[in-house]
């Protein structure tokens, strides 16, 4: 699991409304809580690794303050609630998945993006994103070295909903060997690999 | 064993007989465990409402006529006074062995506070612990309305300052402007609770806790570092939170700090955006 499908589990809460229960579901949640469930209920291997792991810790009280902003809304106590029931999920998960140390070699990730067939499809995630650089972040090259490692071990799925690998989908199956799923598409490939 | 036919609150009144040997006149024995659970921060303990002689527990008299009674923990001595009679109350043999493995259930850090407040009232004679919990903890509305004004802009400042400060990535400023907000609703929810004992203990509650964020602040202020980094502080916050928000709960005055009631922070509409908000993006969309 990269990191977008790992928040995107951990984006679930519940909580009280003039004293009725209610449930906060993003969008892609039910779809990636059901893909776990099952995986869970098959026994299919669920696998984190560590660099994913502290992103996807690193990254939720931003999420969190961005649907905020988004809505317009301050509230600190309900931002505080909800982040920490999200963080106790993501707990939850990891603890469930374990965080895989693996020794990777970005080097030949970086030279998969330089490529310049690459260079249109980057330039209009960087646009998308609105990050500085053209290329994806470190970490992100870090995890799909990782992906890369333990594929040459086992056969590794991506599950991710993040346009630096879900752009590159093909072109990585073709380099790596490497499957990459989007979050939207969990639904169709459960049915096809359980 | 018998520890275990004890209730869980139990334990103050039997500890801070043992610690002080004897006990005279029940009001000194109501007010030393008021002043334990509310300054020494003790979860779980006895309820106290506003009696002829300040807060009361109905529930702590019944206790202590069981232990007397029943239970044979303590003695309960009828005395006769210069002016009138008293009861005196002494732990027996079997209340001190029962409380001392009682105790062995008590973390260490609540006991060390209960020793605290032992300290600074055991001594005290009731009239003097009355005159003190009366002008601290009954408070009538004239002086809430005046308190209510000084502390609302205590935490006005406050939370101008934190917002100013605050970074989307940082928990530690997100949890102070939680709880500069969750005190803000408590103090505007006090203003239709009538009990003067659950006003006065919440009032306090919210001065020490809005002390120590003003001590807090000027830390961050002057060391320009994260709230973090005053590690004893940020816990005695957490801390002070924790006891204000179980004791709001147990009131019914507001929920619970880490699990609010959304409809005392958001209005209809508010709640109505972040919903739509979730349902149309997905927070993997969100991580850059």
């Amino acid at each position: 699991m990269e990191t977008s499908a790992c928040v995107t589990y951990s984006f679930r809460a519940n909580y009280k409304n003039k004293g009725k229960k209610r449930v906060f579901v993003p969008l892609g949640n039910e779809i990636v809580s059901e893909f776990i469930g099952l995986c869970k209920q098959k026994k299919v291997k669920l696998c984190v690794t560590k660099t994913v792991k502290d992103e996807a810790f690193d990254n939720l009280l931003k999420i969190v303050n961005r649907y905020f902003d988004r809505a317009k809304i301050f509230a600190p106590p309900v931002r505080q609630n909800i982040y920490l029931k999200i963080r106790k999920r993501l707990k939850e998960l990891i603890k469930y998945t374990g965080n895989l140390d693996v020794t990777s070699n970005i080097k030949e990730i970086e030279k998969f993006y330089k490529r310049s067939a690459h260079l249109k499809k980057l330039v209009a995630l960087k646009q998308k994103k609105s990050r500085k650089s053209l290329m994806p972040s470190s970490k992100d090259m870090k995890i799909l070295s990782e992906a890369v490692e333990l594929n040459k071990t086992s056969t590794v799925c991506v599950i991710s909903g993040d346009g630096d690998f879900l752009d590159f989908k093909v072109e990585i199956k073709k380099e790596f060997d490497l499957i990459v799923v989007d979050i939207m598409d969990l639904r169709r490939f459960a049915k096809n690999l359980l | 064993m018998l520890s275990e036919k004890i209730p869980k609150r139990g334990w103050i009144p039997l500890y801070v007989l043992l610690v002080l040997g004897k006990i005279p006149t029940a009001t000194k024995l109501q007010k030393l465990v008021f002043l334990i659970q509310t300054e020494g921060r003790v979860d779980g303990g006895y309820l106290f409402h506003k009696k002829h002689y300040g807060p009361y527990s109905e529930d702590l008299d019944v206790d202590v006529n069981a232990f007397s009674n029943s239970l044979h923990l303590m003695e309960t001595q009828l005395v006769e006074g210069l002016s009138h009679q008293y009861y005196l109350y002494k732990p027996t043999n079997l209340g001190k062995e029962t409380t001392n493995e009682i105790l062995k259930t008590i973390p260490e850090d609540v006991k060390k506070r209960v020793d605290n407040i032992i300290g600074k009232y055991g001594e005290k004679n009731y009239q003097e612990l009355l005159e003190y919990v009366y002008e601290n903890y009954v408070i009538n509305e004239t002086t809430f309305d005046q308190l209510y004004l000084e502390l609302s802009d205590d935490l006005f400042s406050l939370e101008s300052i934190w917002k100013e400060w605050y970074k989307d990535d940082c928990p530690s400023t997100l949890f102070v402007l939680a709880m500069i907000d969750y005190q803000s609703k408590v103090l505007a929810k006090l203003r239709s609770i009538e009990e003067p004992v659950f006003r006065g203990v919440c009032v306090s509650s919210i001065s020490e806790l809005t002390a120590k964020l003003i001590t807090l602040t000027s830390n961050c202020k002057s060391s320009k570092e994260c709230p973090l980094s005053f590690k004893p502080l940020f816990y005695e916050v957490s801390d002070q939170i924790n006891f204000l928000s179980n004791y709001c709960c147990k009131q019914g005055i507001i929920g619970d700090f880490f699990d609010v009631d959304f409809s005392d922070f958001l209005g209809e509409g508010e709640l109505e955006r972040l919903e739509k908000e979730l349902a149309k993006t997905s927070p993997a969309e969100l991580i850059y």
